[in-house]
């Protein structure tokens, strides 16, 4: 009986520990270094980029330093898929509206139509805070390559006029030190219902 | 527990049964009430088809961004506008329940007869009142469009 009791302590205590220790996958392609103890690997992190948001405030990496985030690609007059996936990340948004740790990063794939004010319009009428969700425009080829080889979203300008431009509506969440923790539909409830729950993991993961 | 069941099933499926509100309903010649239950059924598939991605499947639009069309007053106002509306589009400001909203309303290259099922439903929807809109009010509705 004594054992019995003591398996099922053990058995507590390591479940307790696995669960503690669930921890996010690292997306994308990996490196490996050689090093005096054999190899480490390098995660692929996303790349430098520097655009303006919806108050004009310089958004760059250095913005979410230390900070986790959800990016997407979206455009402001976006007839399809955008209002559901604006609908998704609130949900997303108000779950975390109380995080200081929690970001949000939506760039725009249409900058030539959403300046700066028209970015300040959109998010000023969804309600939500400028220090937590940037709205960002800027360089479009830059914005092109950030989706492309940094999250590894698909975007397309087909040219012509609104329903040209195209994107998936994927939510990337990338970690405190710019790793991608997670990919996501962005108009699906059950995989945004992950997202929410994911964001937990990483959070208890960087905290320790 | 038992005596809260059949109550909640009542209300459960008198609110969800019919899916529409009974006086519109009733207040129609016998002849039109199976073409508007019709409209309905018919009138949501569009609704979740051409619609829903931004006014949403409640009809609550998303914040300022989309105006809602459950309980709009631009809607109770206007029915006469509404086909021109979906069926052309505007980039027009539009004020529903006080609140300015700058659309960009798509154009929607619907039929007469789906425009009036379309309508019917978002009229008849959400707990809105505004009645059943036919085929042949909706073709006189278009002679009037300003473009």
């Amino acid at each position: 009986m004594k054992y019995f009791w003591l398996s099922l302590l053990t058995a507590v205590a390591f479940a307790g520990c696995q669960n503690k220790a669930e921890r996010l996958p690292f997306l994308g392609r990996h490196d490996y270094i050689e090093t005096e103890n054999g190899t480490d690997t390098v995660y692929h992190t996303i790349k430098p980029f520097a655009f303006v948001d919806q108050d004009s405030t310089p958004v760059t990496n250095q913005t979410f330093a230390g900070k986790i985030y959800v990016a997407d690609f979206f455009f402001t007059s976006c007839p399809t898929i955008c209002p559901v996936m604006k609908t998704q990340m609130l949900r997303v948004y108000e779950a975390y509206a109380d995080s200081s740790e929690v970001l949000f990063l939506s760039h725009t794939i249409d900058p030539e139509y959403d300046d700066v004010a028209r970015l300040h319009d959109y998010a000023a009428r969804l309600g939500v805070n400028s220090q937590k969700w940037h709205f960002v425009t800027g360089d479009k080829e830059k914005i092109y390559a950030m989706a492309q080889t940094s999250y590894y979203v698909g975007v397309r300008d087909a040219g012509t006029g609104p329903e040209g431009f195209q994107h998936s509506g994927a939510f990337i969440l990338i970690d405190d030190k710019g790793r991608i923790r997670g990919l996501y539909n962005g108009t699906e409830q059950t995989s945004v219902d992950k997202l929410i729950v994911d964001i937990k993991i990483l959070l208890n993961e960087i905290n320790g | 527990m038992g005596k809260l069941l059949l109550p909640a099933l009542l209300i459960f499926g008198f609110a969800c049964g019919p899916g529409h509100n009974k006086a519109t309903y009733l207040a129609l010649p016998a002849s039109d009430q199976a073409k508007f239950e019709k409209y309905l059924i018919l009138g949501k598939e569009v609704y979740t088809r051409k619609c829903q991605n931004c006014h949403q499947g409640n009809g609550q639009g998303l914040r300022g961004l989309i105006p809602p069309l459950a309980g709009a007053d631009f809607l109770q106002h206007n029915q006469h506008r509404i086909p021109c509306l979906l069926k052309f589009g505007t980039n027009d400001p539009i004020t529903v329940n006080n609140r300015v909203y700058a659309p960009q309303m798509p154009h929607h290259p619907l039929t007469n007869l789906e425009l009036a099922e379309v309508i019917t439903y978002i009229n008849n929807s959400w707990g809105n009142e505004y009645g059943f809109v036919t085929v042949k009010q909706v073709d006189a509705r278009l002679q009037d469009c300003s473009r």
